[in-house]
């Protein structure tokens, strides 16, 4: 009895030491509306670029970004379709070859949107890093060896203890990168 | 041919097993027999000697331009609508046509990638493609250049565009690239790029005026598959149809030389069918008139059948096969053939006799199908491989038709006939007649012939081919509609730098291009693509690189990258966005052609360079009008190495040759003819009796065609055999019966009553041609009829009043 009573209380307090044990990253809610604020930075060119706007992920393959700022820009993706509208002008961009970059790209947004980190990280043959700092869990995901224009880096970042996702930062292999803040 | 008769008459198995046999190995031979529908075998050989290449394995000849526009043009259908109907119509044609694989790849949807990525290929392979002085290049690397060019690049990258482009940017900070893009896009394209209306939206190409989405469409086959391309064309009709009613506001047109092959072989069965089907029941219903019996009918089609099938069986055991379009065309000879068969069943019906209708028909029948014979044996001769098989179908069917006439038929006559004596009596009613006592239709015809005669120098020969063939309605929209939204109203034509390896060949091409520098100045082009700076050659290559490698020495290199260091420090750019400029002045990418990169798929490549057999040709377009199309096409078909891209424009004088044989070939045929002929009457006057009314309605023909404004071309110009033939066959028969007595002999009667059935058969079946809608079926009409016509009414006055001449001269002498 006493030794069980002993385990017990050492997995317990393992559990408190640990939080990141038991708090699994998670997406975005389906059908949530969350305020965002995209900020894309050309460090080499010493550029920052803001947007602001509306996300809403609904799974599987379902997310619509609407910017307030500017008014009339969006991404929307859905079953098959990846469309972006900017500067006035709407690109359907070509997903119908799972292998094309632009697939790629989406299917890496809906997953780490959607909490489907693993799944990101096999498709773009990037290897997992899990890290923690203060009350956020970092999840980086690494590809070896990038094309200047194809994503080099995917950082997720969760608020700890509920896993929610705050942020997610996309970086190419030329160095620009492009934040996603989850208000 | 009695002692055969008689031969088989006592052995009837004999005859039984023979006339079974020949039938099973003739319809065995002839079911193998493959009809072809290339169109250019109406070509004679492709005349560029030099080069010897075959248009029909040419790709870029075989594209299918398809267009999506509004139906209405005021109308409200947006520019995405284009797209997506362009899209369905496309998408649908390979999916459908997924089986048979007909479709090898389409171009519609201009993936966005692929363009960054050939700004990236050309950006990193810079060197190859400029030419440089030393002092433009000091110019374009100075410090403040490059400070003006990384504050164009600040605002630059600011756009959507720009931030696409930033790894390009990163290997020109001295602007290298945007000085060398309006050298190789002409302007006005490249204001149709950057104009809001037409050029790259939404991944789709728009003509300038943003009215028309348009793509391509490779077929898997050649042109020359004529077949597949009718095929392919039902196949777009449908589709077409099911995005019309999709997309009510929008219309696809389509047009190339796949869908006017298709077009051409579709018309012409359509026509052959039409024709052939209203002829033979036109012959029918006049057959069930006058000869009644059924079994004469069956005769006459078993006869008919068995010269056409024997036909095809030699020609399959020949040369494997042979083109429909002559087997169409051939559809005319049946008509020859057709009156031996109707004298040999005329003659019997008269007189109830097999021997006395061997006896006397065996002759004028034989003698009649051997000057026929060499009437078409003379287009074995000429270089259109389309006019030899019609030839050689020709006489093959007058063979067959006329043994089987002559050995089988006998047999098979019923032994108790019941003539239809009143078909009969009229025909006979109108024979009787003595025309040619007539004065006024006697000096009425010689008036026709004389003044056509008079004319017939001045007839004109059509040698452009393109007048020949035919283009449907939807196709001329389609073309209409291409030339107004894509050309504006001018003519694109289509060039090559042709040579046996890709190098030589791209080696020539700026040479040849120096000519449209001066046909520019002097204004008989719009700005022609210079395909030579996209596809320098591998030497032109290796020459600017050195020329880079030489400018570029190590401590060049150190200043300017240091000129670029200071820039970026004035513009506040990290000067390591530009390493791949620095590693670029240094290790410039070795030199490759753009073709043999992967950055373009084949759907593009084969725009600009195709191999085909031990060729290679570098394409390359040009904008001209249409009053200077033949001028600028002299210009640059003079140019060695430089090729039409037409096939037609080398085969106009080829067919003025082939009309210049024609010529040779009237007169060996004509000369063969009097052989035959004097050998037979061994007589020079009835020789030349026998002859005249197929030579003067040949004249005839010619004069009536210059009066009535018809042009002769390579098709109707074998109407010249067939006049020649049917004009020696009546004239042989009407002199026959001349030579038995006076002119109401029993001979004169069964002849004429034969002569005049079959011609009137036959001029209503020529007649009927001028109703195909197929301008080289039609183009044949005209100058049958006349002929036809002209040939029986000088057979009928001209001869016999040339005959009691001779009689008289003779009998004069005689005394």
């Amino acid at each position: 009895m006493k030794r069980i009573t002993t385990i017990v209380i050492t997995l317990l307090a393992l559990l408190v030491a640990y939080p990141p044990l038991y708090a699994q990253q998670s997406g975005l809610k389906s059908g949530k509306e969350y305020p965002f604020i995209e900020t894309r930075v050309m460090p080499k060119m010493k550029k920052t670029t803001e947007r602001k706007g509306i996300m809403v992920f609904e799974a599987p393959e379902t997310l619509r970004m609407d910017y307030s700022q500017p008014a009339g820009e969006y991404t929307h993706i859905s079953a098959g379709k990846f469309d972006v509208c900017k500067g006035g002008k709407v690109q359907h961009l070509p997903v119908k070859d799972p292998k094309h970059p632009m697939s790629i790209y989406r299917a890496t947004l809906l997953y780490c949107l959607g909490g489907e980190v693993e799944k990101a990280a096999k498709m773009n043959h990037a290897s997992i890093d899990y890290s923690t700092s203060g009350k956020t869990k970092i999840c980086t995901l690494s590809v070896e060896k990038a094309a200047p224009r194809d994503i080099a880096k995917l950082q997720l970042t969760y608020i700890l203890p509920s896993g929610q996702l705050k942020s997610m930062t996309i970086t190419e292999g030329n160095g620009n990168y492009t934040t996603y803040t989850i208000q | 041919m009695k002692r055969l008769f008689y031969f088989f008459r006592q052995h009837k198995p004999i005859l039984l097993a023979v006339i079974g046999f020949c039938v099973v190995v003739v319809a065995w031979f002839s079911a193998q027999c493959e009809f072809g529908e290339n169109i250019f075998q109406l070509l004679p050989e492709t005349g560029n000697e030099e080069y010897r290449v075959t248009f029909t394995n040419l790709k870029l000849k075989d594209k299918i331009f398809v267009q999506a526009v509004k139906t209405d043009s005021n109308s409200n259908v947006s520019q995405d609508q284009l797209a997506e109907a362009l899209d369905m119509f496309i998408d649908s044609v390979v999916n459908v046509t997924d089986e048979r694989q007909s479709v090898e790849h389409t171009l519609s949807y201009i993936d966005p990638l692929m363009l960054i990525n050939i700004a990236d290929y050309a950006a990193s392979h810079l060197p190859a493609y400029m030419d440089f002085t030393p002092k433009q290049m000091d110019s374009l690397c100075s410090v403040g250049h490059i400070c003006n060019q990384l504050n164009l690049y600040q605002e630059f990258l600011d756009t959507e565009l720009g931030q696409n482009f930033y790894d390009i940017v990163a290997y020109d900070p001295c602007g290298l690239v945007y000085d060398k893009l309006s050298a190789i896009i002409p302007s006005d394209e490249i204001d149709s790029k950057t104009t809001n209306k037409g050029g790259l939206i939404n991944n789709h190409l728009y003509t300038a005026d943003g009215d028309v989405c348009f793509g391509f469409i490779t077929p898997s086959f050649g042109t020359d598959n004529s077949r597949e391309s009718s095929r392919l064309n039902r196949t777009m009709d449908k589709i077409r149809n099911q995005v019309r009613e999709q997309y009510p506001g929008v219309d696809i047109l389509y047009h190339g030389t796949t869908v006017l092959s298709g077009g051409n072989s579709q018309r012409m069965h359509t026509d052959i069918y039409v024709t052939v089907s209203v002829a033979m029941l036109i012959i029918l219903v006049l057959l069930s008139l006058c000869l009644k019996r059924p079994s004469y009918i069956v005769l006459t089609v078993c006869a008919l059948g068995f010269g056409v099938l024997m036909a095809l069986a030699v020609l399959f055991a020949w040369q494997g096969g042979m083109s429909v379009m002559s087997l169409g065309i051939g559809a005319i000879v049946l008509g020859v053939a057709f009156s031996y068969v109707l004298h040999i069943l005329i003659h019997y019906i008269y007189t109830g006799s097999v021997d006395l209708t061997l006896e006397e028909q065996t002759k004028p029948v034989l003698l009649g199908s051997l000057t026929t014979i060499g009437a078409f044996a003379g287009l074995l001769f000429t270089q259109s491989q389309l006019l030899k098989d019609f030839g050689f179908f020709a006489l093959l069917v007058i063979i067959g038709t006329t043994l089987f006439s002559l050995i089988v038929i006998p047999h098979f006559l019923p032994r108790k006939y019941a003539p239809n004596k009143k078909a009969f009596q009229l025909l006979e009613k109108a024979n009787a007649y003595h025309i040619e006592r007539n004065k006024s239709i006697c000096t009425l015809t010689l008036i026709w012939v004389i003044v056509c005669i008079c004319f017939s120098g001045r007839y004109t020969f059509d040698s452009d081919l393109t007048h020949i063939g035919y283009t449907s309605a939807d196709c001329q929209r389609a073309q209409d509609s291409w030339a107004e939204h894509m050309n504006q109203g001018y003519n694109k034509l289509y060039f090559a730098s042709v040579a046996p390896s890709v190098e030589e060949a791209l080696e020539q091409l700026p040479a040849i291009e120096s000519s449209l520098d001066s046909l520019n100045a002097q204004g008989l082009i719009i700005n022609g693509l210079h395909t030579s700076m996209l596809l320098p050659s591998l030497q032109k290559q290796k020459e600017r690189l050195a020329m880079w490698s030489n400018y570029f020495t190590p401590s060049k290199q150190i200043e300017v990258w240091h000129n670029i260091q200071k820039a970026c420090a004035q513009t506040g750019i990290e000067a390591d966005m530009f390493l791949p400029f620095r590693e670029m002045m240094e290790h410039p990418a070795e030199p490759e052609l753009l073709t043999d990169s992967s950055v373009l798929p084949p759907e593009i490549t084969e725009n600009l360079m195709e191999q085909t057999g031990d060729h290679v040709l570098v394409y390359f377009p040009v904008k001209t009008s249409y009053e200077n199309s033949h001028k600028v096409t002299d210009c640059l078909a003079s140019k060695k190495g430089c090729m039409v891209m037409d096939p037609y424009y080398y085969t106009t004088g080829l067919v003025e040759l082939i009309h210049d044989d024609f010529n040779l070939i009237m007169w060996i045929s004509s000369i063969f003819v009097f052989l035959l002929l004097f050998v037979t009457y061994r007589n020079l006057w009835l020789t030349i009796i026998a002859l005249c009314p197929m030579v003067l309605s040949w004249y005839t023909v010619l004069g009536a065609m210059a009066i009535f404004g018809q042009s002769f071309n390579l098709v109707n110009i074998i109407v010249s055999s067939f006049v020649f033939g049917i004009g020696v066959d009546y004239s042989i028969f009407i002199l026959e019966g001349l030579l038995r007595g006076n002119e109401d002999n029993a001979t004169m009667v069964y002849n004429k009553t034969a002569i005049t059935l079959s011609a009137t058969i036959l001029v209503i079946c020529m007649f009927i041609l001028g109703f195909a809608k197929h301008p080289a079926i039609q183009s044949i009409s005209f100058a049958s009829v006349v002929g036809m016509v002209t040939t029986i009414l000088l057979s009928y006055t001209l001869e016999p009043n040339l005959f009691k001449l001779y009689q008289y001269i003779k009998t004069k002498k005689n005394k």
